[in-house]
């Protein structure tokens, strides 16, 4: 699995590309989120910013099953990397997720981590976003021919 | 090995049999329909005893409800309208074409019985859910119409179970609105559901129904003919005054269902047609006996998230914030689960059974919503006296060459009134 250093690199030159000017402090919040979500999410902080920022219906029954005990379904979504190599159940559930506290560039974070986890353990991964998608093929493609003597 | 089963095997072969040297005989279609019978009979037979026991009952309310509210009878969604009508042939039914590749030897007797019981049971079960939620519904509608509340939507002097298409104009539009004259309350079975589309535009906007979770009955106090707000895509349904939730397992609280609303991304129209699509050839392989292309390309599964049901009926409070939600148990319900979901301010109304008398509270909040909701009620249900009179005051205003509408008329009518107020209140108060 990539280093979080490495997930950090290509997150700076996916937005530098994408020209969005995004917090060094929001990319470390988004690895975490990916890579520890039940820690993450037990933050009052976090828990406080979505339930304020969870305004529809979808959105309030979401977080209610993920922060709430009384709600926790049979399945748990919040775990690392949000089982995405597994059934993907929670998958989804992170891209609302990381769109809520973060913004789109949030969600893009996100799709990002997991499509570089999947690019590391030789997966493909259903639905990402088209601009991950092509981003982290060129990506990928620049260090391999990079660490080319 | 059980009598039946003896009977059965050997009927199976004989079956097979025939569908291989007399496919075309009767006799093949008399032997598949005694395998069908026996084998309801055996696998689901006191479900079904139980099921035939809640009909008569069921039916009894109908004949009751259709009286007190005068409308001509209560229309039934396809196949809850087959399993009231007869549950037994209902279920025969479901077997139609398992107990053919049965005799075709296209299924062993093994494989059969997997396929068969399971959709005996699902259909059962579902049937039963249909059964006692409507139940429910005739109930209250018969205790409104006790207290003096008519059906005035729709106007075909039905009682509608069903909703089918008439979400196809974009609106999702009552079951019924009972009023008193002065206050009305609209009830709405199973909704919010899929509203007509065209493409992925249309869809992504009501995406948000698709995945609603949907609770058994929403109630409106007024006159409340369409619950879609497209406009507000975050809230997509009118905030309901009442959520009725039915339970009619004993062990309700313990079952586990998959909630995929809040979990999914939006399909696009494409991949709706290609299900669609590929629905329609798997219903024709299987009947035709082809297999399908193997390189056509799956859309994938999306499976939910999985609740226990006491869970989802809070989820259900949650997402829709009613002024007010009930849970109607037809049996008792443990009081930790009755405390649990008290202190989500959902009111339970448990070991109901098939008695109307329990339901009564319910109703009493159904009335106190109507009577909050006036803003809503735009019209007053006229009696055959004051019809008579409007009609009579507007041929005298013929007479003299005013042609004015019953509107108009009631509007001027009731302006003078109020000039003459006075007046008006003694005559009142003879």
């Amino acid at each position: 699995m990539p280093s979080w250093r490495l997930h950090e690199e290509a997150a700076r030159r996916f937005l530098r590309e994408l020209g969005l000017n995004v917090s060094p402090d929001v990319i470390r919040a988004v690895n975490r989120l990916v890579d520890f979500p039940r820690e993450f999410l037990s933050k009052p902080e976090v828990r406080e910013l979505l339930e304020e920022k969870a305004k529809s219906p979808l959105d309030k029954a979401l977080v209610a099953i993920l922060l709430d005990p009384k709600l926790k379904p049979l399945d748990e979504l919040a775990i690392h990397d949000w089982g995405a190599w597994g059934e993907g159940l929670g998958v989804n559930a992170l891209r609302r997720i990381s769109e809520l506290l973060f913004g789109e560039a949030g969600r893009l974070l996100a799709e990002l981590h997991l499509a570089l986890d999947a690019a590391f353990k030789g997966v493909e991964l259903d639905g990402l976003d088209p601009l991950v998608k092509g981003f982290v093929n060129r990506y990928l493609a620049r260090r391999a021919a990079e660490s080319r003597p | 090995m059980s009598e039946w089963r003896d009977r059965w095997l050997s009927l199976v072969e004989k079956a097979r049999e025939l569908a291989s040297s007399e496919p075309e005989s009767p006799r093949l279609t008399e032997v598949l329909e005694e395998i069908k019978a026996i084998y309801v009979r055996a696998v689901v037979g006191g479900e079904l005893r139980r099921a035939k026991r809640w009909l008569s009952i069921f039916r009894r309310l109908e004949d009751e409800v259709s009286s007190v509210l005068g409308v001509k009878g209560v229309m039934k969604p396809k196949e809850f309208k087959s399993f009231v009508q007869d549950p037994e042939l209902h279920l025969r039914k479901k077997l139609f074409i398992y107990v053919h590749d049965l005799a075709r030897g296209r299924l062993s007797v093994e494989e059969f019985e997997s396929k068969a019981s399971a959709a005996l049971k699902t259909s059962l079960m579902t049937n039963q859910r249909s059964l006692y939620q409507s139940w429910v519904y005739l109930a209250l509608v018969a205790i409104l119409g006790r207290r003096g509340y008519r059906l005035v939507y729709p106007d075909d002097a039905y009682i509608h179970l069903e909703r089918s298409g008439r979400q196809k104009s974009g609106l999702i539009p009552p079951n019924s609105v009972l009023s008193d004259g002065f206050h009305a309350v609209s009830l709405f079975i199973e909704a919010p559901r899929p509203l007509g589309w065209e493409d992925s535009r249309d869809l992504s906007r009501i995406w948000s129904l698709y995945v609603a979770l949907r609770p058994d009955m929403l109630a409106y106090g007024g006159r409340v003919l369409n619950i879609v707000r497209l406009e507000d895509p975050s809230s997509p349904i009118l905030r309901p005054d009442v959520i009725i939730e039915c339970k009619e397992l004993e062990d309700w609280y313990d079952r586990v269902r998959e909630v995929k609303g809040p979990l999914v991304k939006p399909l696009t129209a494409e991949e709706w047609r290609h299900r669609w699509l590929q629905g329609l050839w798997d219903g024709l392989a299987d009947v035709l006996g082809v297999s399908r292309e193997e390189a056509e390309e799956r859309v994938k599964e999306r499976r939910g998230v999985r609740l226990r049901d006491r869970q989802i009926v809070v989820l259900y409070k949650r997402f829709y914030e009613p002024k007010h939600m009930i849970l109607v148990s037809r049996a008792r319900v443990p009081s930790e689960v009755r405390r649990e979901l008290r202190e989500e301010g959902i009111e339970v109304v448990d070991g109901v059974g098939f008695r109307i008398g329990r339901l009564e509270g319910v109703a009493d909040m159904l009335e106190d919503v109507a009577k909050e909701s006036e803003s809503r009620v735009d019209f007053v249900e006229l009696s055959d006296e004051a019809k008579a009179l409007l009609l009579k005051l507007r041929a005298e205003l013929l007479s003299r060459g005013l042609a004015v509408s019953p509107q108009k008329v009631v509007e001027e009518a009731l302006r003078l009134a109020l000039s003459r107020a006075d007046e008006l209140a003694s005559r009142i108060g003879k």
